[in-house]
């Protein structure tokens, strides 16, 4: 082991112990029964950095990389907790980037489908609106600066929470809340790109929560078939039982091959110009997407009833695996995008070596075994 | 239960390996329009070419990790892989050195004595020796314990006699690599008295009979054994060793390129024949949502990837000495289902466009036909899928 996989190891046991301490089951559920998140929780992960770990120090985070910042977001997934730590670690490397400085407390990001914040109105369905001060981006006219609007370019407006906008909720009990633009918001134009930074750091960071959580998943079912016997023997003795706890486990390590390839690949991306090859965000969303209802389907038909009720403690991770893989580029949204981005491959490949081209030679390979910013 | 330790870290392909990338894909780009090979599915079983086999041993792509001593190429595991999958997403046929490349020379690198070695490497290297795998016995299969071919001790060597079955390619390899008895098993011990000995095909007593797949091809033989000489140098490592030897293999086995990709000519064939369809990146409004032809190759295309990502962090595993059974274990359950999901999304949208799979027919209803008849194997051999998730279970529930 290396002094910087120490490192890493070290961040990781430090953030596990800590979710774990606060993440009881009982305080996961009454965040979604009561205000929606655990204060308590908050203040603790502020306290020691982690929230803004990813981020320059210049702009005020707690420097590190995406690698630490990824692990961070697993353990929020694995603890199921009920704070916008994932959504602000995102927010501070979208600022980070854009060389402004990250306000203090819970962050969030939303990306407009609008031109401009202006004509975009509200924001809607933002992961803890109602509490987290929200990053907005989006391309083509940043409304009262004007300026860029004309240019088409990339804004990003920093909005504090004002109790203005609607609240709502997704499956676990998670705020998903309107966002509108009030007058006090600030808007600055944005290097080019940023929006689009902004929607692969989304997917990437949903991904990663949904493995932490597909990992949970896995472990609780495995420690119940340890546990709960039937016919006189546990139900891991039972062939049939062992058979779908492998699909599972199968679907877990497909989760997790898929996000770690994606951190590495986002950033190799940030360091060297992009390559032609494949989405590994995109990529990975819509694997991190298909595999959640699998996972979660077969940790439920293990568990039996007991895991449908709201008093045990699995469907704290099951309902967020069924939110999150709809939420920041759904699996619908994921799954065409990149079957659409194998055939333009297709496509190009084909114009480029004549329509001729024999099988064999349709440009989904070299596409699918590259990945952008890399040599490979 | 840590993430880390279901699947090893995904890690970086070594430098130098987009450049080796490159040069085999301009050497595969060469041999398809030269028309020295056609694309096909499960090649790797079936595309047995031993001029493909000695021109690609030219550019020193066979034997790659045999050491130059041995007339190898002294390559990294790794780079190895960066071929390999190249080979199979091309659909080369590689099937005559498949097994002499994957298995019997990093087996005798490890457990060969030094003559065993110098008689065999070189000519693996040059891509100009095949071997067979004799281990599934009529009695035998997934329960690989239960083998009953016997080498009893004689003046010298060894006295074989069995019968070996499954053993692909045995009708045109010069040599067969043997899990058999060499002593009594330790009352429940199965394991004990099991060695592994190379077995020269050419000589007496040696029967080979075919077994024709339903496709009508016959790659499958039954080896019979009837009082056949094995000298002492022909004994691979040590006699007794032979369980153990076997199984430190079967990790590189189930998690190679080719338990994901048997079936990536079909899928490749099927986007260039989207792609000429639609002569443009807009597939029209039913067929570029997900619900539409877009979603489908989508979810294959991602499902493929993660399976590469997984494959690619055992592979970096192995190469770093580590042995991770159950993530390779698992890579073979989700890649080679994978490959028959493929199967089944190409036969959707050729349907779609009024085609279906004809044995007789070229492109894609060719291509279909051989990759629906080859199908039930991908989930069968290298061990059943339903052993490798007992395993997998094993391995989560005794944590």
């Amino acid at each position: 082991m290396t002094a910087a996989d120490g490192e890493r190891e070290l961040l990781r046991r430090t953030v596990e112990d800590l979710l774990a301490g606060h993440c009881t089951p009982a305080r996961v559920a009454a965040a979604a029964a009561g205000s929606g998140w655990d204060s308590g929780l908050w203040q603790a992960l502020e306290e020691t950095g982690l929230t803004l770990a990813g981020s320059p120090e210049e702009a005020g985070g707690s420097g590190g990389d995406l690698f630490a910042a990824a692990d961070i977001a697993v353990a929020a997934g694995v603890a199921a907790a009920p704070v916008p730590l994932a959504e602000t670690l995102a927010a501070g490397m979208l600022l980070g980037r854009a060389g402004l400085a990250i306000p203090s407390g819970p962050l969030t990001v939303a990306v407009a489908a609008g031109p401009g914040p202006g004509s975009a109105g509200g924001l809607r369905r933002v992961p803890y609106g109602r509490l987290a001060t929200t990053v907005a981006t989006g391309s083509g006219g940043s409304g009262e600066s004007g300026g860029s609007g004309e240019s088409g370019g990339d804004w990003l407006a920093v909005i504090v929470p004002t109790g203005g906008g609607g609240t709502g909720r997704n499956l676990a009990g998670e705020p998903r809340d309107e966002v509108v633009f009030g007058g006090d918001a600030e808007v600055y134009d944005a290097p080019a790109g940023t929006a689009g930074y902004a929607r692969r750091l989304l997917r990437l960071f949903r991904s990663l929560l949904i493995a932490g959580a597909a990992q949970r998943t896995l472990d609780l079912t495995v420690t119940y078939v340890q546990e709960r016997e039937q016919f006189g023997r546990p139900l891991a003795r039972f062939p049939t039982v062992q058979q779908e706890l492998a699909r599972m486990a199968g679907e877990v390590a497909l989760i997790s091959a898929a996000t770690q390839a994606a951190v590495a690949a986002e950033d190799l991306a940030a360091k060297s110009p992009a390559g032609e090859g494949v989405s590994a965000v995109v990529a990975a969303k819509a694997q991190a997407s298909s595999g959640a209802g699998v996972v979660a389907a077969i940790a439920h038909q293990l568990h039996g009833a007991i895991g449908t009720t709201q008093e045990h403690r699995l469907r704290l991770t099951t309902t967020r695996l069924w939110s999150w893989r709809d939420e920041d580029g759904s699996e619908a949204e994921c799954l065409a995008e990149l079957g659409r981005a194998a055939l333009a491959a297709a496509t190009r490949a084909r114009a480029e070596s004549g329509a001729g081209a024999g099988a064999g030679a349709s440009g989904l390979w070299p596409w699918l075994s590259g990945s952008p910013g890399s040599a490979e | 239960m840590r993430d880390g330790t279901l699947l090893p870290p995904v890690r970086p392909l070594p430098a130098g390996a987009a450049e080796l990338r490159s040069q085999v894909r301009g050497f595969l780009s060469a041999e398809r329009t030269a028309g020295r090979f056609v694309p096909a599915c499960d090649a790797w079983l079936s595309g047995w070419d031993e001029s493909f086999s000695g021109r690609l041993a030219e550019h020193g792509w066979v034997g790659m990790t045999i050491p130059r001593e041995y007339g190898g190429h002294g390559r990294s595991a790794l780079e190895r892989y960066v071929v390999v999958e190249e080979l199979l997403a091309a659909g080369a046929p590689v099937a005559a050195h498949w097994v002499s490349d994957r298995q019997v020379g990093p087996n005798l690198l490890r457990y060969g004595s030094e003559p065993l070695k110098r008689r065999y490497l070189p000519a693996i290297a040059q891509g100009a020796c095949y071997f067979a795998i004799g281990l599934s016995e009529p009695d035998a299969g997934s329960d690989l314990a239960a083998v009953r071919t016997t080498g009893t001790r004689t003046n010298g060597g060894w006295t074989v006699s069995g019968t070996k079955i499954w053993t692909s390619g045995a009708h045109r390899a010069h040599a067969l690599i043997a899990l058999l008895r060499t002593g009594p098993p330790d009352g429940r011990q199965r394991h004990v008295g099991l060695s592994q000995l190379l077995i020269e095909l050419d000589q007496p007593g040696v029967t080979i009979r075919p077994i024709i797949s339903m496709t009508g091809e016959h790659h499958f033989n039954e080896v019979v054994f009837d009082s056949v000489f094995v000298p002492d140098e022909q004994v691979v490592g040590t006699i007794g060793d032979g369980w153990a030897q076997v199984t430190s293999e079967l990790a590189y086995e189930r998690s190679g390129p080719e338990r994901l990709l048997s079936t990536f000519v079909l899928l490749d064939a099927l986007a260039g024949e989207l792609a000429a369809r639609s002569g443009s990146d807009d597939l029209g409004p039913g067929d570029s949502g997900p619900g539409g032809a877009a979603g489908a190759v989508g979810r294959v295309v991602s499902r493929l990837w993660a399976c590469r990502q997984m494959s690619l962090a055992v592979a970096g595993a192995l190469a770093a000495g580590e042995a991770p059974e159950i993530a390779a274990a698992l890579v073979k359950d989700v890649g080679t289902r994978l490959e028959s999901e493929i199967i089944e999304v190409a036969r959707m949208l050729t349907a779609v466009r009024g085609g279906e799979p004809d044995p007789e027919g070229a492109g894609m209803a060719g291509l279909l036909a051989h990759a629906v008849l080859h199908a039930p194997g991908f989930t069968l051999r290298g061990g059943t899928n339903e052993i490798l998730r007992g395993i997998v279970a094993r391995g989560l529930a005794l944590r």
